[in-house]
């Protein structure tokens, strides 16, 4: 019964504390905690036990070291009068260098020293890799830099374990630690000595089941077979020295832990804690110290980004290690909230330093605290940024297309990057997209609803737009963005939210209304949609629209006073164009004859009629042509039956509407492209045939004329003249090689003007634009 | 109030210490400081491709927008087997987000926070075995959750009453498993321990900790697995 074997851990929870801020009282437990800890190191030091584990706050192996503290503690003993006991002796004896004693233990294996958070804090409670790095490692070096051993073992702070600690450990080097036996007992799969013996975590972290102890006559000796495992036990330093005495006097010759010849199990370890309830340390009082800490911690984690110069790398330390304290102090269960508010108070004053750069004052209070304590994987990373930085928000982004705003949104960010600008854009998340991607310096984030699958669209894009704000406010603690560019409704609570919140100015492109696409609003849902886009448009800065009729459907639905409006054409993507197959369609295309295209909508300012007239003209010619032309309209009917009147059927076909594939297929068989319109304030549909390469021939009036320059990007004709576009049409039919060549021309100019780059440069200009206005306001 | 935390700022005094002196809370006083530096950040000029020389400020120059500590998020920790504590802070800008979105007072909402039960799923936002939905005080900003079952995960979500029967997530906590309390619930992970064991080179299939997510993210940067 009595050969069990038994292994020890002595842990203690002493407060942490800022030693050299702290008052007279807060410091008396760390005086009495030293004589306990003397005694427990000469009892070591005299009798002929084995090894036992030690697991305290790394934080005080740096304290006794200090010249300070070493002199107030001689001071405690004086007014104690303790000066005769035998544990001041003791400390006289080395001087007051307790690190020396412990060097020996260590030297002759009586001791070995476990790794622990630097603050001893509860590490299931850290919210980021950065600040558990910091807590792990910082312990850890303390123990390598006084004592010159590197620890293997890992003490949890109140056995308080969670999955996933085990491989940050590992990560550092530490090979075993202690977790609640009752944790190895209910390991999934049971481990076949239950919690009798150690086990592998999922990450290969050697996990010894651990038994709280206060006494040794608590200990209950088994029976049988199982006799011949050890058993690990711990006790609180808290107890008194003649529990620790009869403990240590178990102890057996100790098996060099991390070393075993047999392989383990390696099972699932759920989270775990030593003590009954960690609940005590959250109060009213000191949750919101909990809140700001954990805020803190992952302000730290951004922040670290943001570091440029030596100067904030060196300011960022000073904040890491508030932090610590803070974090420590928070789970030290005596903590006075006063000191707390100071770490934060500190932390915040530092953290403007950093952000502005600027040099901490001279008599600026340094705490001569974690004096060694090194930053781990952070530096400062010289910025060359020299580009302005664009917030884009847009529901829809490639591979994403919902409708046109993809594109466009693609199309605009990544002719904006060519210009110089950096550009962020938020989006939705769908169908297991990356959540970042990086492509030509345009940065993509996707988000989704927390009520992602809401059936009520209304609500969820709502979510979206929640989302949406939480990203922004993540990219701002790290990018200076100079703008916020908004696409349509759907984003608009976040566009506005984002400008009000940061003080930025906000662009909004307006691509369809509400009104527009409904022809009015009927119902609720179009009333709140129609609401939205009214705000929008009235908080935004100013707000682009792609189109003159746009324009006007904003001044007249929203009232929108024209100069807040800009109108910037849509760019048009030369690669959608070459998607048509066109035999498919009912169309009366004749491969025989040479096809003269024409399209829009049959009302009397676009000269259709002139086009018929010149066709009748054509077939006295006996020229091998004939005539498509596209569109509804009033007229259309009336044109079909002139066509009929003059017995130009087979001249010409007014086909009536035509889909989008249709058009396509049309622009790419026809030979040449006629505009003949009377009146024509852009003509879109001319810069289409152009961008297919087709010879245009377009009438002398309005935008068109400004497009076609006469004989060099196509030809111009009189407008309300037949004669003069069968001059135009017979030119081009008698010369084939000149209208190849007006045909590429064209097509050069419009890919010039109507570019993703020209969108670019007159986007860039109303960006300047909204910035100076904004500075002068 | 303003013009006496500019004021004692300008002394040099900490929030703490100027609510003191006022007689009010940290909380108001940062908050009407942080209205109060907004209003006299500097706007943003129009510049070309070279970036704003920072001004060297000092610590005691109205801060920007960036020098405030973002506090957005809810987080859950286990304290004991069957316990587990929830702090939160909604952001001013989801607050104002969802009173301009629903076009309603925030006031007018009440504030409710939910405990989602989400063992072995990968949770949607609506595909939760149970719930339990509490209405808390407007200014509430911590919880504890007692008596929870062993072995299960949990999640938790703190949103807004937008009408009597619709719930509006604000913000999502982290996952949580409790503990098992007895070897009959051991088992349930069989699978994914199973195929964790094979391929270490991916995050195990179990809620862990947010370092693990962090440590394989960087893992697979760093092409370790080339």
């Amino acid at each position: 019964m009595i050969n069990q074997n038994f292994q020890l851990v002595i842990h203690s929870n002493i407060p942490c504390l800022d030693f050299f801020n702290s008052r007279d009282e807060e410091k008396l437990p760390l005086f009495s905690f030293t004589e306990d800890f003397i005694s427990l190191l000469m009892l070591l030091e005299v009798n002929h036990f084995h090894r036992v584990h030690l697991g305290i706050i790394p934080l005080y192996y740096e304290l006794i070291n200090h010249p300070t503290f070493k002199n107030e503690m001689h001071i405690y003993f004086q007014e104690k009068e303790r000066t005769t006991s035998d544990t001041y002796m003791y400390w006289e004896k080395y001087n007051g260098n307790l690190s020396i004693p412990i060097r020996k233990l260590i030297e002759c294996e009586k001791i070995e020293l476990l790794a622990a958070p630097v603050t001893f804090v509860n590490l299931p409670f850290l919210s980021t890799s950065n600040g558990l790095e910091h807590q792990i490692k910082t312990g850890i070096s303390i123990i390598e830099d006084f004592f010159l051993v590197k620890p293997k073992g890992f003490w949890f702070p109140n056995g308080s374990y969670t999955p996933g600690l085990d491989l940050s450990l590992m990560s550092e080097g530490i090979e075993y630690s202690f977790i609640h036996h009752q944790t190895i007992h209910y390991a999934d799969p049971t481990p076949v000595k239950l919690g009798r013996g150690p086990v592998y975590s999922p990450h290969g972290l050697i996990m010894y089941p651990i038994e709280v102890i206060t006494n040794a006559a608590e200990i209950k000796f088994e029976d049988g077979e199982s006799c011949a495992d050890t058993r690990y036990l711990c006790i609180s330093m808290a107890e008194s020295l003649d529990n620790q005495m009869s403990l240590l006097g178990k102890v057996s010759p100790s098996e060099t832990l991390s070393k075993l010849n047999t392989e383990l199990e390696k099972v699932h370890l759920c989270s775990s804690f030593l003590s009954e309830d960690l609940s005590g340390s959250f109060n009213y009082e000191s949750s919101p110290f909990w809140s700001e800490s954990h805020f803190i911690e992952k302000d730290l984690e951004n922040l670290k980004e943001k570091i440029v110069t030596d100067n904030q790398l060196a300011i960022y330390r000073e904040m890491m290690k508030e932090w610590m304290l803070l974090v420590g102090v928070l789970s030290s269960k005596t903590n006075s909230t006063l000191s707390l508010q100071d770490y934060i108070d500190r932390y915040n004053e530092l953290r403007s330093y950093f952000i502005a750069d600027s040099k901490l004052p001279s008599g600026f209070f340094n705490r001569p605290i974690l004096e060694n304590f090194l930053l781990f994987n952070i530096f400062s990373r010289p910025s060359n940024e020299r580009q302005e930085k664009i917030l884009m928000l847009t529901w829809e982004y490639p591979p994403n297309i919902v409708g046109g705003l993809s594109r466009h949104v693609h199309g605009l960010s990544k002719a904006l990057s060519n210009l110089g600008y950096e550009i962020h854009i938020i989006t939705t998340q769908v169908n297991d997209l990356p959540n970042y991607e990086e492509d030509h310096g345009v940065h993509v984030y996707r988000v989704k609803p927390l009520n992602e699958k809401d059936p009520d669209f209304l609500s969820w894009v709502g979510g979206l737009n929640l989302s949406m704000v939480e990203k922004a406010m993540e990219l701002l603690v790290t990018h200076d963005f100079k703008m916020i560019h908004a696409h349509d409704w759907l984003v608009g609570a976040a566009g506005l939210t984002i400008k009000e919140e940061m003080n930025l100015p906000l662009l909004a492109t307006i691509h369809a209304t509400e009104h527009g696409r409904n022809d009015g609003i009927y119902t609720e849902m179009q009333k709140f949609i129609h609401n939205k886009e009214r705000s929008l448009i009235n908080g935004a800065d100013k707000v682009i629209i792609c189109s003159e009729f746009m324009r006007e459907e904003l001044m007249k639905v929203f009232r929108v006073s024209e100069d807040k409006l800009a109108m910037i054409p849509n760019g048009i993507d030369e690669s959608e164009n070459h998607l048509v197959s066109s035999d498919c369609f009912d169309l009366p295309i004749d491969k025989n004859r040479k096809m003269i295209f024409s399209i829009g909508r049959m009302v009397k300012e676009k000269g259709f009629d002139t086009l018929i007239q010149a066709a009748e003209k054509m077939r006295d010619l006996k020229s091998d042509v004939y005539f498509i032309v596209a569109g509804k309209g009033p007229l259309l009917e009336e044109y079909r039956r002139r066509v009929f009147e003059t017995r130009l059927s087979e001249q010409v076909y007014f086909v009536g509407f035509v889909t989008d594939e249709q058009r396509q297929a049309l622009l790419n068989y026809c030979h040449i492209a006629v505009f003949p319109s009377r009146y024509e304030p852009f003509g879109i549909v001319a810069l289409e045939s152009m961008l297919y390469s087709k010879p245009t021939i377009v009438s002398n009036v309005g935008g068109l004329k400004g497009i076609v320059q006469h004989q060099k990007t196509g030809l111009l004709m009189e407008p309300d003249c037949s004669e003069s576009l069968v001059e135009q049409l017979s030119f081009l039919i008698h010369n084939e090689d000149v209208a190849r060549d007006l045909g590429e021309k064209g097509k050069r100019i419009v890919e010039r003007l109507f570019s993703w780059q020209r969108v670019a440069e007159e986007t860039k200009r109303v960006f300047e634009e909204t910035l100076i206005n904004k500075s002068i306001l | 109030m303003i013009n006496e935390i500019i004021k004692l700022k300008r002394k040099g005094l900490s929030f703490r210490k100027i609510a003191e002196e006022l007689n009010s809370t940290v909380g108001k006083v940062q908050y009407q400081w942080n209205k109060y530096a907004k209003v006299q950040a500097p706007t943003p000029i129009k510049t070309d491709f070279t970036p704003i020389r920072k001004a060297k400020t000092t610590a005691t120059q109205p801060l920007t927008e960036q020098s405030t500590l973002r506090r957005e998020g809810i987080s859950a920790w286990l304290v004991s087997n069957n316990r587990l504590i929830t702090f939160w802070d909604i952001p001013e800008a989801k607050k104002r987000l969802i009173s301009f979105y629903f076009d309603k007072d925030y006031s007018c909402f009440l504030l409710a926070l939910r405990i989602y039960d989400v063992t072995s799923i990968i949770f949607n936002g609506s595909n939760e075995h149970s719930y339990v939905e509490t209405i808390v005080p407007e200014n509430q900003k911590h919880w504890v959750f007692k008596d929870l079952k062993p072995n299960r995960s949990y999640c938790l979500e703190i949103g807004l009453k937008i009408t009597e029967s619709k719930f509006h997530p604000i913000l999502r906590s982290n996952s949580l498993q409790t503990p098992r309390t007895s070897c009959e619930q051991v088992g349930s992970l069989e699978k994914d321990i199973h195929s964790f064991l094979e391929d270490t080179n991916s995050p195990p299939n179990w809620i862990e900790h947010v370092s693990t997510y962090s440590y394989y993210e960087t893992e697979s940067k760093g092409g370790l697995k080339a």
